[in-house]
């Protein structure tokens, strides 16, 4: 079996590549995530009713592979991409079936999957996104997804 | 690093069709795996 060798693949190719400074982009795994929805929102229940979210808490889903939680960020424009697994949880759920006769598996973590386009604050502390979010089957609200 | 997102849901005819945008404020953690 004959190896073909390209003339283009060089010493001095890999030993600029290897000296070249780092590029602006960095490719992140996410490892942790926490946050809150400053309000409760009006969320459907069926075609007719809703109910009161409470305040929403929003973490890592763990049972998410840790490669899936990635993301990239281009230092040079500020901007970063990133996708991620959620677990929600919605106290509004909680009180619905312990105060209704609804199935308790409603209370049953809510997995989403999120995708955040945002601009990175310029002292690269922190940013703020606009995102997608899918809900996952499993949950009262599987097949809502962003637009 | 301080994280926030606001995210428009669009609910499915079958839980009444509609939307919502949802705010949320927190952090994240992120570890760089690779310079490109």
């Amino acid at each position: 079996m004959s190896v073909d060798i390209s003339p283009e693949l060089t010493p001095e190719l890999l030993a600029s590549r290897r000296n070249a400074p780092p590029g602006s982009q960095v490719v992140f795994g996410l490892k942790a995530i926490y946050g809150l929805s400053p309000r409760s929102y009006q969320f459907p229940i069926n075609e007719r009713e809703s109910i009161e979210s409470g305040q929403i808490s929003i973490s890592a889903d763990p049972d998410v592979d840790p490669s899936f939680n990635i993301g990239v960020i281009d230092y040079d424009r500020l901007k970063l991409k990133v996708r991620y697994g959620v677990q929600i949880v919605f106290p509004g759920l909680w009180k619905l079936v312990t105060e209704g006769n609804h199935d308790p598996s409603l209370l049953n973590p809510v997995r989403a999957m999120a995708t955040d386009t945002c601009t990175v604050t310029e002292d690269l502390r922190g940013w703020h996104a606009l995102g997608l979010l899918q809900f996952l089957p499993g949950s009262i609200w599987a097949g809502a997804e962003g637009g | 690093m301080q994280w926030g997102s606001q995210f428009l849901v669009n609910w499915p005819t079958h839980l009444g069709g509609g939307s919502v945008y949802v705010d949320f404020e927190g952090s994240m953690v992120l570890t760089p795996l690779l310079s490109l």
